[in-house]
């Protein structure tokens, strides 16, 4: 029954954002036709009238914090009304997306996140209080693509190695800190490419600590999103990458093969592994306010300081400036890709 | 010791945190292996512990039983048995400060009406707080605190009370952290 | 050797008046914002990270690095005067400082906490420089069966600190490990003691569950007992006791060594926490020391073993970051959060690509310590005069400010109710003679001790082994061996006195 409703509201949600954000950036806003919402987005009056806040779901200092901080100094100019980062971390992201729920749909309040740990948290332990096929995307900003790597001393060089030595018994260590967090994708990594005897240790705080224990080796292979955060670890040698999870390399570790050039088996699920992240509203946002965030949120990420910034951190090549109509259709195909995980994320979770 | 042991704080709360073990040790019962271990390793034993604190409490000599001194002792065998005049200096200085502070608190020692009355007023500003907001939850309770407690004139309350919460304001705003506003001006009760 | 000589360019860089007042300027900052409860130095560091977009990133360290190293000493100010912790790693000041100042030694103390927060950092600069070559290998020596025994090693000073009634400082010590363990567990993968709530899906806070236990349990305090805070006027006053505290902390190179190598190692090993690290030395302090009963009665030792280990610390905490572009606690984080705003890309070859960076860092933050310090003593003199104002002004004061402190932590209301539960809970503690020492050590280890330990068990595929396979889990082990007979010895020796002397008389 509670597994019905996501996919009606869905539904409508898809309906709300085609019909919203059908004029999309930059070109000038025209009336959608044969939309079967009112097509004439209502004037909700002037926007912005006062700051605009980012939720952000972790704590200062990390890789999403450093990305929405970059940008809000572009949007702010956008917008001509300051754009404050709020940190609200916690819970697995619940705690910010029930307080992005209940914001006021005005516009003044959007959040910064990715919500594969949240809708996969929610098939394991469902969670009340905020619904996330309510939410209007804006915007897509990122999208992490995955490497999977084995310690750079792995007796394992290829992904025949680690299945042969899966075949065999052994078992094989995943790190991961909680189902909020990277545990659904080594899970779901292990289902795509048949791997039977998967350890998931948990305990960790992130990439953070998982890194050092993987270097190691204490841990056998992880799927590690995002790639930016681990290139120097290739380049140092202490990982060895088997493939990126993309349709095509990667300019910053172009020796790495794709996944797909290498054959490997469910490689159309490992495609979907990313973590997309972008800007949302919550429901009920007028229409004409999402479309004016959504034009400057993507000639934010056009700023040439932004741009710069996110060259020399290597950020760039994940960014995918879209427009929210097109990140709702990545979404859905997401929900997709986890809701057939749900039996094996509840077996690895207990 | 001429107390009754239920005429002493330390008994009352011994028994507080004995509710508090038995509670975790008995929820922990449900949970899985791995997840009950650590919670019954430490409620068990505590509760022992707290059971010898009870007992404690009627049988002195249990209790001195356990008390370990660091004051300092001249040494037994006797060629020692004077202490140096810095030591027994500090020995009084610690014996002092411990009647003071530390040692028996008995339940009549605690000036009740006080207590209760802060603390329901500490509670109560934090219900103001979920209600008004932190501004003017922060200026009536100090106002209303200082006036009532320190008898402060009206002024000098109103004084402090604006101090206090203009310099929080001003670091919000520069934090650029939005204090909470309230209920009743339209902040959103939170998540729990 | 390798070449130090990096250091002199770097230091050079402070004749350059900008540089040199930014640092300044940061120091201020941090001062400010380490004095306020419950508003810490990260707080200050990520509002002001953004102001030095554009800037020259090794002047841009300089500003950053002078808040983050004055932040710990400006919140040891009112931990020592006024017994409330400007952050939580300042909470272990108030156990000796805050006697002292109601002696009327307040400047004594304050002499005692700059010394030994210049001097924490000295030597815990003097280790960071010298493990720079085998920086990755010190960080990789530790992994979960080693953290797990640092954390027991740690638990097992619950003991160390159970002065007085032995079994009350036990059952302190249980009853934190078991709110720790409040909340969900990722490497056991349940919630556990969380009544269904997500508000405690996350634990307690330690931010809520520290305000309460110091602050709030003062404000009770000061309401009903009505009494100055220093009832002697006697004691050194001004310059007299600043001197005569710095020199004190001169004549104990024992506590100041092994609490600034504790302090360090705690920076080094991600995992284990600044607060931790500070309750862990204090405690160690007290078994070293031949003067135990002081301990929570002004003993300068105890001051010094809280500061020197919170400011090696911080120094400690650079190895993580900059050998792997990993933060091994909230300083590192803040720190790479610094880089990365900077465009640098921290990691293995930050020192290899950017050893000026490397070197700006490491010396910056140690000289704005430095800095940062003296400037706090300036304003710590006029600071000490608030011991004056009357308790009944303060307390609301502290009360407001603190809580609003930690709703700005994770902007979550609720957390003011926690720390006004925990604030019930310490005065109780407090006044049944329960040693708050014990309950934090307790809270603070707990549940790591725990993750350790199943992280270990996972990776080892349940093979018990893995406790005794390194040298170093075997050489933890070994000293938490001694350390349980030494307490055990000292207490039956102790015994044996009293009962001679009881003979004797």
């Amino acid at each position: 029954m509670s597994r019905l409703r996501p996919w009606v509201t869905v539904l409508s949600a898809m309906a709300l954002l085609s019909a919203a954000c059908a004029p999309s950036a930059p070109t000038p806003p025209a009336p959608p036709a044969g939309a079967s919402q009112p097509a004439q987005p209502v004037d909700s009056g002037p926007f912005p009238t006062k700051p605009i806040e980012i939720i952000v779901p972790f704590a200062p200092g990390g890789g999403y914090d450093a990305v929405a901080r970059q940008l809000a100094v572009p949007l702010q100019k956008e917008l001509g009304q300051p754009v404050v980062v709020k940190n609200v971390p916690g819970g697995g992201q619940r705690i910010a997306a029930r307080q992005f729920q209940q914001s006021e749909p005005d516009g003044h309040t959007i959040l910064y996140g990715s919500d594969t740990p949240l809708y996969t948290s929610t098939f394991v332990d469902p969670a009340e209080g905020f619904d996330i096929f309510s939410w209007q995307w804006i915007a897509g900003i990122r999208g992490q693509t995955p490497m999977v790597a084995v310690p750079g001393n792995s007796p394992y060089k290829t992904l025949e190695d680690v299945l042969a030595a899966d075949k065999a018994g052994k078992k094989l260590r995943f790190g991961h800190n909680g189902i909020g967090g990277f545990l659904p994708t080594q899970v779901a990594f292990a289902s795509a490419v048949g791997i039977k005897n998967g350890v998931w240790v948990g305990g960790f705080q992130g990439t953070a600590d998982i890194a050092p224990a993987f270097i190691r080796g204490d841990l056998d292979i992880e799927v590690w999103t995002p790639l930016s955060s681990t290139t120097k670890f290739v380049e140092s040698g202490d990982f060895r990458p088997l493939a990126v999870l993309d349709a095509k390399r990667s300019p910053t570790l172009p020796n790495v093969p794709t996944a797909r050039e290498l054959k490997w088996p469910g490689v159309e699920k490992l495609e979907a592994l990313g973590s997309q992240s972008g800007f949302a509203a919550p429901p009920k946002t007028p229409a004409d306010r999402i479309a004016k965030l959504e034009k400057a949120t993507l000639n934010a990420l056009k700023d040439p300081d932004f741009a710069k910034w996110a060259k020399d951190t290597g950020v760039a090549e994940d960014l995918i400036p879209s427009a929210g109509k097109d990140f709702g259709v990545l979404k859905k195909a997401e929900y997709e890709l986890w809701k057939t995980l749900t039996e094996e994320l509840k077996k690895a979770v207990n | 010791m001429t107390s009754k042991p239920w005429q002493r704080v330390s008994f009352w709360v011994t028994i507080a945190l004995a509710v508090f073990a038995l509670t975790i040790a008995l929820s922990s019962l449900g949970l899985k292996r791995d997840a009950k271990a650590l919670p019954q390793l430490i409620s068990f034993p505590l509760l022992v512990v707290l059971g010898l604190l009870l007992l404690g409490e009627f049988v002195p000599r249990v209790q001195s039983f356990f008390v370990i001194s660091w004051l300092p002792t001249a040494t037994p065998g006797g060629e020692n048995l004077d202490l140096t005049e810095e030591q027994e200096l500090e020995r009084e200085l610690v014996e002092t400060e411990r009647e003071e502070t530390g040692g028996e608190v008995l339940l009549r020692d605690i000036p009740w009406r006080l207590v209760s009355l802060v603390f329901v007023g500490i509670v109560l500003y934090g219900v103001m707080v979920l209600a008004a907001g932190f501004i003017v939850a922060g200026l009536a309770f100090t106002m209303v605190f200082v006036k009532g407690f320190g008898g402060a004139t009206w002024r000098g309350a109103a004084l402090l009370g604006i101090g206090t919460v203009g310099t929080m304001y001003a670091l919000a705003l520069l934090l650029r952290a939005d204090l909470y506003p309230g209920m009743l001006f339209g902040g959103k009760l939170p998540p729990f | 050797m390798f070449d130090l000589s990096p250091i002199w360019g770097t230091l050079g860089q402070l004749a350059r008046p900008e540089v040199f007042g930014l640092m300044l300027l940061g120091n201020v900052i941090g001062l400010v914002f380490g004095v306020l409860p419950g508003v810490g130095g990260g707080n200050a560091f990520i509002l002001f990270l953004p102001l030095t977009f554009g800037w020259d990133p090794e002047v841009a360290i300089w500003f950053l690095m002078g808040m983050q190293g004055a932040s710990s000493f400006g919140g040891s100010l009112p931990a020592i005067l006024i017994k409330v912790p400007g952050d939580t790693v300042n909470a272990v000041a108030i156990f000796d400082g805050y006697p002292m100042t109601r002696r009327g030694e307040a400047t004594r103390a304050l002499g005692i906490d700059v010394m030994s927060n210049i001097l924490g950092a000295t030597i815990g600069a003097i280790v960071v420089i010298a493990l720079l070559p085998v920086m990755r290998s010190a960080v990789l020596l530790f992994g979960p069966p080693e953290l797990f025994w640092v954390a027991i090693m740690g638990l097992f000073t619950i003991a160390l600190a159970s002065g007085g009634n032995f079994l009350k400082g036990l059952a302190g010590g249980a009853v934190g490990i078991l709110f720790s363990l409040i909340g969900y567990s990722s490497v056991i993968g349940v919630q556990r003691f969380t009544l269904g709530r997500d508000y405690l899906w996350d634990g307690v806070q330690l931010i809520s569950l520290f305000i309460g236990l110091f602050a709030i349990a003062q404000v009770i305090e000061f309401c009903t007992a009505e009494v100055p805070i220093s009832r002697l006027t006697t004691g050194f006053k001004g310059f007299e006791g600043l001197k005569r505290g710095a020199i004190e902390v001169l004549g104990m190179p024992g506590h100041l060594i092994r609490s600034s190598a504790i302090g360090t190692l705690a920076g080094i090993i991600p995992g284990i926490g600044a607060t931790a690290s500070a309750f862990i030395s204090y405690a160690m302090a007290i078994q070293f020391s031949k003067k135990k009963h002081l301990f929570h009665h002004g003993n300068p030792e105890g001051l010094v073993a809280a500061n020197a280990s919170i400011n090696a610390k911080e120094m400690g905490s650079l190895i993580p970051a900059l050998g792997f572009g990993i933060p091994g606690s909230v300083e590192g984080a803040l720190i790479l959060a610094a880089l990365l705003f900077h465009g640098l890309q921290p990691g293995p070859f930050l020192l290899r690509d950017q050893p000026g960076i490397v070197w700006a860092l490491i010396v910056s933050l140690w000289i704005s310590n430095v800095f940062g310090t003296l400037l706090g003593l300036f304003w710590a003199n006029w600071l000490s005069r608030l011991m004056a104002i009357r308790v009944v002004y303060m307390a609301p004061v502290i009360l407001v400010s603190s809580l609003m402190g930690v709703y700005l932590v994770r902007n979550n209301i609720w957390d003011i109710f926690t720390a006004i539960f925990f604030g019930m809970v310490g005065y109780g503690l407090n006044k049944a003679g329960f040693p708050v020492v014990t309950f934090v050590i307790g809270f603070l280890l707990g549940q790591i001790a725990e993750k350790y330990f199943f992280q270990a068990t996972q990776i080892s595929l349940g093979d018990p082994a893995v406790f005794f396979e390194s040298g170093i889990s075997k050489s933890i082990a070994a000293i938490t061996v001694l350390m349980v007979l030494g307490v055990i010895w000292s207490g039956v020796r102790s015994k044996r006195a009293v009962n001679a002397v009881e003979v004797a008389s």
